[in-house]
Parts: structure tokens; C-alpha cells; sequence
């Protein structure tokens, strides 16, 4: 059990998080994106892959970040998910971390009560706390009915703030 | 051949289905022109030569049963037998679902339903043919094309004399077989060791075409024999042994058809003499069709629609790569705006645009097919149902060369068949009725299709007494649809819409008026999906129209590209009936709804992206207005800036997490940039819905997302104190 995990490592606000290398599909900058009406908050529309349509969600708004600034380092995560592409914007995606199997420890309870089931683990980097998740989950939690009003209620707390939450406890 | 359950024996069978369902449809078809027109030699001989081809398909692939069945249809339907026979075209017709359900039994590996009621015709045809004609028709019709020769016929005789058993053996090579020559041969040394060979046609292996072997054997052996030793699995398809009976007067006349035929000429019309000539040269006329049958199945591919689709993709993207191409171009031509080089670019670059404006065409022109793939199921159909009510229908089919993409065909299969349903069995009325009213008895129900601008429609009409829109009025009434104020304002293509509601008809209204509504909400829901839409023309005591109004293809639209909120959006050009300018000034309120009056005409508005803030208001800030037609209602959308009509090649946007009804697709533009399409029934719907009242706003801001719409009503409510 000794093997090496590679995990993609993106930032989404402060926080690190990490998913297995082998459930993205690319990395692409950031294209124009069209805008789709009706849609969630977090929903920031439909970009052009190559000729494909994908959707794509800004994993920092699905993550409850107050200030969402574009910037150069963006990039879309485009993963499969149900036999189609979806893409998640993050602020960077730089490394390819190899952690040992050892290294990752299961996702704490708190996560699972407070309803986040795309955690599926937290890894130890160099010293640091790498949130790993689950694509296929996450996107399925998008796939809740878009709430008619956004704002403030307490489902749009993100897992950052509770990530941040647990590793503080511990 | 029976036994071959290898991947080729498959795959024959699967061509020998798809086949046959042709053979079945043309055999539905002869026997209606056979229905109108009975006792046609000429329709006779084209059923029999159906019926002969299934036969031998069937053989070949091995289903015994269904091959016997065309064998013994087929040996009945004579020239004579037909002339005598006035309810061919009924058994023709039976012998059309026979067939088509003993197919089907194998398809699906059940077993095979039973075919009394053929069998019965068949005997009594074969019964009701007289004996006489029965042996004109043994010599005259097999006899006719092989002429033995003089020194066979002595040969016959000196078997006979001999005590030896003559018999006539009839072979068919299996079309499947490639060595026709060697298969003769293979034969002709079956046959040796059974007796001697006294006459053979073709006479020697020569390089003829035909498939069809005679021989005349002269043996001891039983014709079980004989017809076991001529049995060669997938060389020969199948044998018919005859004794040629005994008695040298006999076997002469057998033997001899020369003198037979003069025999016959004596005997019979002038125009029966032709008939049994004809019937010989159809012999050749078969094999002649059959041969070009072969050809163009050859030339045909069946091909998964899937495939095809694959392949527009890919030219979708290469489209979207060209235009990749032409911006470093252009990029490459402002950095070194004095390079010779640029020049066979551009030149490139157009020669490849033009072949891929050609490919893509190629590639849709794949998927379109004649809409009388349809058409051609609705003879039969009408045909049967007339009789059911007991009525006299004439189809009119026009237009049948107009090309559809085929899934829209596909798609309008159902509807199309219960309009035809609807009309003959309650718009058409029945004879009495109809010349009380002074029409032809006969009713006549026209199916047409036609291209009109990037549109097809096809149209479903009959003569019958129409539909009265008060009674439907009162229906929807009645069953709570409309309160008495709304029905009073509807106008009569709003109240003749109600036909489509699901579950409008009711058993009482089939005698009220005339039971349309069976099954067209179906109609409905599937011109919808398509994004068609169906029309109805009404004209009480003289008929009724349906009018389906179809997207050539569902990959690609024409579509009128504009802005809203500075994005790009577009709608099916069809639906825009035109295009008007105003400014802000010229929009009126009434309630909460904007209208711009067009030519004394009142159209209500719907604001796409939000509506100006009263501060800054710019009376004078010009917009566009598209006016959308939408059946008969009329509907503007307020639009920033046009951006142009484009050809669109539509993606579907069944992305779980865009799922939103007011798009009803995508497409990427030649630049890479992703435009939405926007789904103008959903825009109606919700502006027929939306409530804004208490706040006192306008509707507006329908293409926002959640998120803009609420900031949207923070800002507003920061600014109202």
C-alpha cells in the first residue's frame, strides 16, 4: 500500500485542493465564456472545447469565495463526468503532487455531517493540507436544482470554509 | 445454408430482411393497382415476379417455411388464374401481412404465425383456374423459353419405349452462388449418375447469365430421387422435378412445346397469344430487374445515422479550425504587413474554405432522404381503413421527391399516420352522406410535400366536412380549458388549437365533430420537438388541411444572430416574420407589459436583457424589435444590436447543469465563439406567465442568470428610497 497518489493540486482561494490525475480529462486557460440565462450563480455559462459544448462551473463561487477576480493564472479543469465534459474554473492549477498513500487520511466526519460528500480525503503535502476531491460528486452537488434566490443561505457554504474549519480543530 | 450460423450467414439474413420489406411494400403497392385496375395481366406479372424474388431470397437464406408459402402463391397467381380470379388483389394483400408477419417471426426467432388464411386463397385460386388453364399455363408458361430440339425429343420418345421414367427437372442457381457455370456442372453429374442426360438448357456452359437450368432426365430412379439428388446446399436454390408422363403422345406434347404453343394459338384470343409471349420475355425482364437490383444495392450503402454524424462533427471542428487559421493569418499579416508569402496564404486558405463549404454540404445531403419513403406506407393504410368505416377513399400523393433529413422523417411517421387515420376515418364522410351533400362519393385525401424557403411542409388534406370551431368551443368550454370570457376573445386558429390537447376528444364528440383529437396532441408534442409547427385550414363542409411545417434538418438552421446585455444570441431565422426599428420613446406601457404599435397593429413586448434604469433614461436610444410569429399570435423581442443571419450547426445543450428551456441548443460560430440559441416557444410561455405586478416593473431581463437577476433587484432596491 505503499503507492504514490498523483493528484492535479489547484487553488481555489487560499486553499489547495487536489483530485486523481486520472479523472481530469485536461487543463485549458480560460476562453470566452457565454453566459446561459436561468442559470445558478455558480454557473458561469458554456465555453467552445475544440468544438464541443462544455459547461462551466466557477468552482470559486460553488465554494462560497466573497471576490471572485479573473486573472491570468485561471484555468478550467475540464473532467468527465456521466460520459460528458464538464469544466471547473479555478484560480491556478500548477502541480502534479505525488503523495504517498500513507500521507492521506480519510475525510474527517465533520465533512460528511455537514453534508460534503465530494471530500474524500485529506492529504499531507510538504507540510501542507491538500483537500482531495471527488469530481463525480461534486458536479452531481451541482446538479441540485438551481436555488431561485442565490445569497445567503447555508448551503452555499462551500467546503473551504469547512475544510478550513476541520484542519483548523484539529 | 440453413445451418450456417457464421457471421456471413447473419448478415445475409439481415439483407434478406431489409430486402424483403421492400419486396413487401412493392407487393402492398401492385396489389392496390391491381385493386383498381383487377385482372391486370400486366400488375399480375409484377406481383408474381415479387413473390418469386421473395422466394428465392428466402431460400437462400434458408427459411424454408416462407419460401414454400411464396412457392405455392406463386405457382397459383397465373395470368389466366387472375383474369378469373376477382379477389386477387384481396389475396395479395394477405399474402402481403402473411409475409410480413412470418418475416417478422423470424426476426424476432418465435415462432411463425399461421398461414391458413393464405393457403385457403391460394387452393382456391389454384382451384378456380380450370384444369385447361392450368396445363396451357404448364406449357405454355415453363415450356415457353426452352425449345428442345429435334433429336431430344426422338431421345424422350426412345426413353419411353425403353420403360425408363422422363422427367423435366427445373433448376435455380442460387443467386449467392459466383460459378453459375460450375454449379451447371456440379448438376449435370449429379444428374448422370442418376440416369442419362437426354437435354440441357443452357445446352453447353457458356457464359450465359441465366440462373435457371433445365434438363431432361432419363432414369429408373423415383422424382424423390431426383429431386434429393439435386439438392446442392448454396449451389442451388431450388428444384422442381416433373414427370414427364408416359405414353409417347404425351411426352411428345411435353417434350415438343413448339407444336403445343401452335395448338394454343389456335385456341386462344389474339390478345392472350401476346399474353403467353409476354409472359416468356417477363421471364427474361426479371432476371434483367433482378440484375439491376443487384446493381444499385450494390451501389447502396446502409450506413449508421451515428456514422454520419461523426463525420459532420469532425467538419464542424474543422470549420472552427479554419477560422483558428484565418486570425494568425491576419495576426501574421499586421507583423509583417510586406511579406510576399502572405498572398498563397490567403489563397490557401480560400481554397480550403470552399472545399469545406462543400463538404459540409456533402455530408448533410448524406442524411436527406425523399419524404416517399413515408408516403408509400399510406396507400395500403388508407386503403384499410376506408374499408373499415366503409368508405371510398382516394389517395392523392404529390411531392413525393422532396428531400427531409431523416430523422425528421422518422420523427413525423406517427403524426403523419394518425392525421391520415383521423381524415379517412372521421373527416371523410361516407358515401350517402357525401352525395346528400352533393359531393363525389368518393372522398379523396391528398398527402403533399413541398420545400418553401428553408422550410418543408407537408400536408395532409381531405374533402371531408371539416371542423366545426364553435363545437370545439364549446368542448373546451365544457371541460373547463377556457372560461366563457377567454373563449369569446379566441380566435378561430386559438379555438382549432384545442384539437391538439391530450385527452380532448371524448367518445361523444367522435359523432360531434367528427372525432379529430385521437391521438393529435401527439402531432402536437413531436412538431414541437422537431421545432415544427402544425396549422390547421378548415373550411366547414369542404375539408379540412393539416399543415406540418418542418426544419429541413435538425443539424443545421439559418439563424438571425443579435445582442442582448452585449451577448450574442440567436433565433431560427422561420420564426422572425420581420424586424423593426424604434427607440425607447415609441415603447408604451400597459400594465406592466411594453408594446410598440406596428402599422395600427398593438405588439407586445418582451425585454430579453433588463430594462433601463428610469434615471438615465435615453428616450432617444435606438433598439431593435423582432417580431416573432408564433401561429397566429405576434410577439417583439427588444434587442440591443444585429450581428447578422449565419448558418448554425446545432449542438445540443442537454447538459444536466444548463438545463434551462429557453435555450433549445448551441453552436460555435466560425471564430470558436459559442452562441446560444434561444428557444422562442419557452420565451413565449414565459412571458404569457410572468407576473410582475406588485413591484410595478416591467418584464424584462429573461436571459439573465439567478445571480444578475439578484443583484439586479438589490440595485433596484437601493435606488428606490
Amino acid at each position: 500500500m505503499n503507492r504514490d497518489m498523483h493528484i492535479v493540486g489547484f487553488q481555489v482561494g487560499r486553499e489547495t485542493y487536489g483530485v486523481p490525475i486520472t479523472s481530469l480529462h485536461e487543463i485549458v486557460r480560460v476562453p470566452e465564456i457565454t453566459a446561459v440565462p436561468d442559470a445558478p450563480e455558480y454557473m458561469e455559462g458554456v465555453i467552445n472545447l475544440r468544438g464541443k459544448i462544455v459547461s462551466v462551473i466557477d468552482l470559486r463561487k460553488r465554494f462560497g469565495e466573497k471576490k471572485v477576480t479573473p486573472g491570468k493564472r485561471n484555468r478550467i479543469l475540464v473532467v468527465e463526468h456521466k460520459g460528458r465534459l464538464s469544466g471547473l474554473i479555478v484560480d491556478s492549477a500548477t502541480e502534479v503532487l505525488k503523495i504517498p498513500a500513507a500521507d492521506i487520511e480519510a475525510s474527517p466526519t465533520a465533512f460528511a455531517e455537514g453534508g460534503l460528500k465530494c471530500v474524500t480525503g485529506v492529504g499531507k503535502y510538504k507540510g501542507r493540507l491538500i483537500v482531495l476531491l471527488d469530481t463525480d460528486r461534486l458536479l452531481e452537488f451541482s446538479e441540485l436544482k438551481p436555488k431561485k434566490e442565490t445569497g445567503e443561505g447555508a448551503g452555499q457554504q462551500g467546503p473551504a470554509a469547512e475544510a478550513r474549519g476541520a484542519s483548523a480543530g484539529k | 445454408m440453413s445451418q450456417s450460423s457464421d457471421e456471413r450467414g447473419a448478415e445475409l439474413r439481415q439483407l434478406f430482411f431489409e430486402s424483403a420489406q421492400e419486396l413487401l411494400q412493392s407487393l402492398n403497392e401492385e396489389a392496390l393497382k391491381l385493386e383498381k385496375h383487377p385482372g391486370d395481366v400486366e400488375t399480375v406479372r409484377s406481383i408474381r415476379r415479387l413473390v418469386h424474388t421473395l422466394k428465392g431470397d428466402a431460400a437462400a437464406c434458408g427459411f424454408r417455411e416462407l419460401s414454400e408459402l411464396a412457392h405455392e402463391l406463386e405457382d397459383a397467381l397465373t395470368v389466366e388464374a387472375a383474369a378469373s380470379h376477382t379477389a386477387l388483389a384481396e389475396m395479395a394483400f394477405i399474402a402481403a401481412d402473411t409475409f410480413g408477419s412470418v418475416l417478422s417471426a423470424y426476426r424476432n426467432k418465435k415462432s411463425l404465425p399461421p398461414a391458413e388464411t393464405l393457403r385457403r386463397m391460394v387452393r382456391e385460386l389454384a382451384g378456380s383456374a380450370g384444369s385447361v388453364k392450368r396445363r396451357r399455363k404448364a406449357t405454355g408458361e415453363t415450356a415457353a423459353p426452352v425449345i428442345w430440339t429435334e433429336y431430344e425429343k426422338l431421345a424422350v420418345e426412345n426413353a419411353f419405349s425403353q420403360g425408363k421414367r422422363v422427367y423435366r427437372i427445373t433448376a435455380r442457381i442460387d443467386p449467392q452462388c459466383l460459378m453459375p457455370i460450375a454449379a451447371r456442372q456440379l448438376l449435370l453429374n449429379a444428374l448422370a449418375t442418376l440416369g442419362e442426360v437426354l437435354g440441357a438448357r443452357p445446352e453447353t456452359a457458356s457464359p450465359a447469365d441465366r440462373k435457371r437450368l433445365e434438363f431432361l432426365l432419363a432414369s429408373d430412379a423415383s422424382a424423390e430421387q431426383v429431386t434429393a439428388k439435386c439438392h446442392i446446399p448454396t449451389v442451388i436454390a431450388q428444384v422442381k422435378v416433373e414427370a414427364v408422363k408416359g405414353g409417347a403422345k404425351s411426352a411428345k406434347r411435353a417434350a415438343s412445346p413448339p407444336e403445343t404453343e401452335k395448338k394454343i394459338a389456335t385456341q386462344v384470343q389474339p390478345a392472350e397469344k401476346e399474353a403467353v409471349a409476354a409472359a416468356s420475355s417477363t421471364e427474361n425482364d426479371g432476371a434483367e430487374k433482378g440484375q439491376a437490383g443487384v446493381a444499385t444495392a450494390d451501389n447502396i450503402l446502409r450506413v449508421d445515422a451515428e456514422r454520419i454524424d461523426n463525420v459532420l462533427n469532425l467538419v464542424g471542428e474543422l470549420i472552427i479550425g479554419k477560422s483558428m487559421l484565418q486570425q494568425a493569418l491576419n495576426e501574421f499579416a499586421r507583423h509583417y504587413p510586406k511579406e510576399a508569402i502572405r498572398g498563397r496564404f490567403a489563397d490557401a486558405m480560400a481554397f480550403q474554405a470552399r472545399v469545406l463549404n462543400d463538404l459540409q454540404r456533402s455530408v448533410m445531403k448524406i442524411r436527406m432522404v425523399p419524404v416517399e419513403q413515408l408516403f408509400r406506407r399510406f396507400p395500403r393504410m388508407v386503403r384499410d381503413v376506408a374499408r373499415q368505416c366503409g368508405k371510398e377513399v382516394e389517395l392523392v400523393i404529390s411531392g413525393q421527391d422532396t428531400d427531409l433529413d431523416k430523422s425528421i422523417l422518422d420523427a413525423i411517421a406517427e403524426p403523419i399516420t394518425h392525421l391520415v387515420r383521423n381524415a379517412v376515418g372521421h373527416g371523410i364522410e361516407d358515401a350517402r352522406e357525401r352525395t346528400a351533400r352533393g359531393k363525389a362519393a368518393r372522398g379523396s385525401l391528398r398527402l403533399n410535400a413541398y420545400h418553401q424557403g428553408n422550410q418543408v411542409i407537408v400536408e395532409v388534406s381531405d374533402d371531408g366536412h371539416g371542423i366545426d370551431a364553435q363545437k370545439v368551443k364549446a368542448k373546451a368550454l365544457e371541460q373547463g380549458l377556457v372560461t366563457p370570457e377567454e373563449a369569446a376573445r379566441m380566435s378561430e386558429a386559438e379555438t382549432l388549437g384545442f384539437v391538439f390537447r391530450p385527452g380532448f376528444s371524448t367518445a361523444e364528440e367522435i359523432t360531434e365533430i367528427s372525432g379529430r383529437g385521437v391521438g393529435l396532441d401527439v402531432v402536437q408534442s413531436v412538431l414541437q420537438r422537431l421545432k415544427g409547427r402544425v396549422e390547421i385550414d378548415t373550411r366547414p363542409g369542404q375539408g379540412t388541411t393539416f399543415r406540418l411545417k418542418l426544419p429541413l434538418t435538425l443539424a443545421i438552421i439559418k439563424a438571425l444572430l443579435f445582442r442582448v446585455e452585449q451577448r450574442l444570441y440567436a433565433i431560427p431565422l422561420n420564426t422572425v416574420a420581420e424586424i423593426a426599428r424604434a427607440r425607447e420613446s415609441d415603447l408604451h406601457r400597459v400594465d406592466n407589459y411594453e408594446v410598440l404599435q406596428i402599422r395600427n397593429q398593438v405588439l407586445p413586448l418582451v425585454r430579453l436583457g433588463r430594462a433601463p434604469v428610469p434615471q438615465d433614461e435615453h428616450p432617444a436610444e435606438r433598439i431593435f424589435v423582432l417580431v416573432i410569429a408564433l401561429g397566429e399570435r405576434k410577439l417583439g423581442l427588444i434587442v440591443e444590436a444585429l450581428e447578422g443571419e449565419e448558418e448554425l450547426v446545432i449542438k445540443a445543450l442537454d447538459d444536466q447543469s444548463v438545463s434551462t428551456d429557453l435555450v433549445s441548443g448551441a453552436s460555435i460560430l466560425g471564430d470558436g465563439r459559442v452562441v446560444l440559441i434561444l428557444n422562442i416557444a419557452a420565451i413565449s410561455d414565459r412571458y404569457g406567465k410572468s407576473r410582475p405586478g406588485e413591484t410595478g416593473e416591467i418584464a424584462s431581463g429573461l436571459l439573465l442568470s439567478h445571480g444578475e437577476r439578484a443583484r439586479r433587484a438589490q440595485a433596484s432596491t437601493e435606488v428606490r428610497p
